[in-house]
């Protein structure tokens, strides 16, 4: 039975690696806080949320395939958490009672004792998420879900359920095991085999049948050595039939694992949703542009760790940059810059998970991946300097890149004098530029963003942090030239309480 | 560093340090600035350093003032130009020593850049698949 909620045709691959730059996106892009939306608490939330959205897709059919999913669970959150009941009662119950299959060594009895009790629960859950498909499919709208639900209906129907819990039932032997063996070398028993009960004979058949002769044997009540004889002998015949139940069951307990698993993404997603409406933001699904140019529209974009953290809803910015392939942004200090760095990073990553965006509306392509630059604190280690740290960050990062990567550079080549941090971002810019990859750079490198304006290229935006004649920030971010000074000024002028 | 967490940004925190710092020192102090600023233009963090280092030298204060801003060094009558050296043969190699010299300009950057392989040459070629 095949869960398919994450992918169209196949299980999310637990076993691929995160990303390398996945500690340093955290931290430049405050991840944290986006995921702690997300979990609300709950490790396993955590942990599935970080996975989903470090291995992003950027297939459009994967992506759109979620947006639908999630749809239906934002129209019908009850629902979603029913079904995610059910695995977890599954797995209370399996810690609740022991069920675990037994180690290899354990005998089939034991191993049979297992399966068939959980076999048992199972099939209690399995009946209830039967009964949730069956309510449910006239309301849910997307290819995911209604393909899960049909595959519920058609595989656990009334007639299948019916038959397996009567083996499960017959699994308990209520009437002992009937076995079948053949003497073999020595006359020593071999080859036992299960058999099918006798089936009960009318009263008729039983007094007028020829009877063929029988022998048996009952064992002294006190005789112990018998009986674990006779407990051997009914392991050696229930082994086949141990296997077969308790491959049977731990199929059932990977698929509730699964279901567990793929239904969490959708609702860390809820909670989400839940936490950033509630304070006002506006999410939104966002389109998927074509390949080929790049595209990159959004009307109210907005950080969502900073409202968040903040608690409200924080300065929303538009942007058109269709065609772009260099967004450069100059601008006073603390003018937002970073947070506008920020929320394109997260739109990419969250859009490209399959989920909502914070923003009123959004266009992008799809990238291979999200990188960052941002500015750090001096290597402690002491064994080089800040520009000597950055290089090594940048050369690093290089390795990583996949064709068709974004880049969020943060005053990468700052630290150190004007010129040659111009000179050097010029050359790296230009060399990734040519190589494909797309770039958004927060810099104070004047010159620099001087010679962009004056270049006037047609692949190229520069955006400048609005800054007010009375020196007020509104952390707006808009098109316009780089200013030699970035208000260093106001911000001494505050702290040190001049007029 | 900036972060989502600290809302203020990493010049504010610089300037909210020094000035505290300031508050409190007195001519028998002795400062030790190391790289500051630099998250401004060249302007900004020119201004800015000559106000710190004309209420420093205000104070008296004793005081060592690591800086990418070759004016600094010889502004002020007061202050002492020196410069970590670098391998003559290879500028990427420091020698670690410190000596007084007049500010010469050339910052080991694009050796350094070369050393990383962040030319844009270098960088053309590994992107290259």
């Amino acid at each position: 039975m095949r869960v398919f909620l994450l992918y169209p045709d196949r299980e999310f691959d637990l076993s691929q690696p995160l990303p390398p730059q996945a500690a340093d996106l955290t931290q430049d892009l405050g991840l944290d806080v986006l995921f702690s939306a997300m979990s609300e608490g709950d490790a396993f939330l955590l942990d599935v949320s970080r996975r989903v959205l470090f291995l992003g897709s950027d297939q459009p059919q994967v992506i759109l395939y979620r947006q639908e999913i999630l749809k239906d669970c934002l129209a019908h959150p009850e629902v979603v958490q029913s079904l995610y009941n059910i695995p977890l009662e599954f797995l209370e119950r399996k810690r609740r009672e022991w069920l675990w299959l037994s180690p290899r060594h354990a005998s089939p009895g034991s191993i049979l004792s297992g399966a068939q009790h959980m076999l048992d629960v199972s099939l209690e859950l399995l009946r209830k998420l039967r009964k949730l498909a069956d309510e449910h499919v006239p309301s849910f709208a997307s290819p995911g879900f209604r393909r899960f639900f049909s595959m519920i209906q058609q595989e656990l129907d009334e007639a299948y359920l019916d038959t397996v819990e009567k083996h499960v039932q017959a699994l308990r032997f209520p009437k002992g095991v009937l076995l079948r063996a053949r003497l073999g070398r020595g006359n020593e028993g071999t080859g036992y085999i299960l058999c099918k009960p006798n089936e009960p004979e009318g009263w008729i058949k039983r007094i007028f049948s020829e009877r063929s002769p029988v022998y048996t044997f009952a064992l002294h009540p006190r005789d112990d050595h018998g009986a674990r004889v006779l407990e051997e002998l009914r392991n050696r015949g229930l082994a086949r039939v141990a296997n077969a139940a308790a491959q049977a069951a731990a199929h059932i307990e990977s698929f509730f694992h699964v279901l567990r698993w793929e239904l969490a993404f959708y609702l860390g997603c809820l909670n989400l949703y839940k936490q950033l409406t509630q304070l006002g933001g506006m999410l939104t699904f966002p389109q998927i542009a074509p390949s080929g140019e790049p595209r990159f529209s959004s009307i109210g974009l907005y950080d969502p760790s900073l409202a968040l953290m903040m608690k409200h809803k924080v300065v929303e910015n538009d942007l058109a940059a269709d065609g772009k392939m260099l967004i450069v942004i100059t601008g006073p200090n603390q003018g937002g810059k970073t947070t506008f760095l920020r929320s394109v990073g997260l739109a990419h990553l969250m859009m490209q998970a399959g989920m909502f965006v914070s923003a009123t509306s959004f266009s992008a392509s799809l990238v291979a991946g999200v990188f960052t630059h941002f500015v750090r604190e001096e290597d402690k280690k002491l064994e080089s300097g800040k520009l000597e740290e950055e290089l090594k960050r940048m050369s690093l990062l290089i390795d990583h890149l996949k064709p068709g990567s974004l880049l969020l550079l943060n005053e990468s080549f700052s630290s150190t004098n004007e010129r040659k941090g111009s000179g050097i971002a010029r050359e790296v810019v230009s060399a990734l530029l040519e190589a494909g990859f797309k770039i958004f750079y927060v810099t104070h490198l004047y010159e620099f963003a001087r010679q962009l304006w004056q270049q006037q290229a047609q692949n190229v935006l520069l955006l400048r942090a609005e800054r007010m004649p009375d020196r007020r920030r509104t952390y707006k971010v808009r098109e316009g030239a780089p200013l030699e000074t970035s208000c260093g000024v106001d911000v001494y002028a505050r702290v040190f309480k001049l007029s | 560093m900036e972060t989502v967490r600290s809302l203020r940004s990493k010049l504010e925190d610089d300037l909210v340090r020094i000035h505290e710092m300031l508050a409190q020192a007195t001519s028998n102090s002795l400062f030790v600035l190391n790289e500051i600023f630099f998250a401004t233009t060249l302007q900004d963090a020119l201004f800015l350093s000559k106000e710190i280092m004309r209420r420093l030298l205000d104070l008296d204060v004793i005081g060592v003032w690591v800086t990418f801003l070759d004016e600094l060094t010889s502004w002020e009558e007061k202050t002492v130009s020196m410069v970590a050296m670098v391998d003559p043969h290879d500028p990427a190699i420091r020698t670690f020593q410190i000596v007084r010299k007049d500010a010469d300009g050339l910052a080991y950057a694009r050796s350094l850049a070369y050393k990383h392989r962040l030319t844009y040459a270098q960088i053309r070629e590994r992107v290259h698949k």
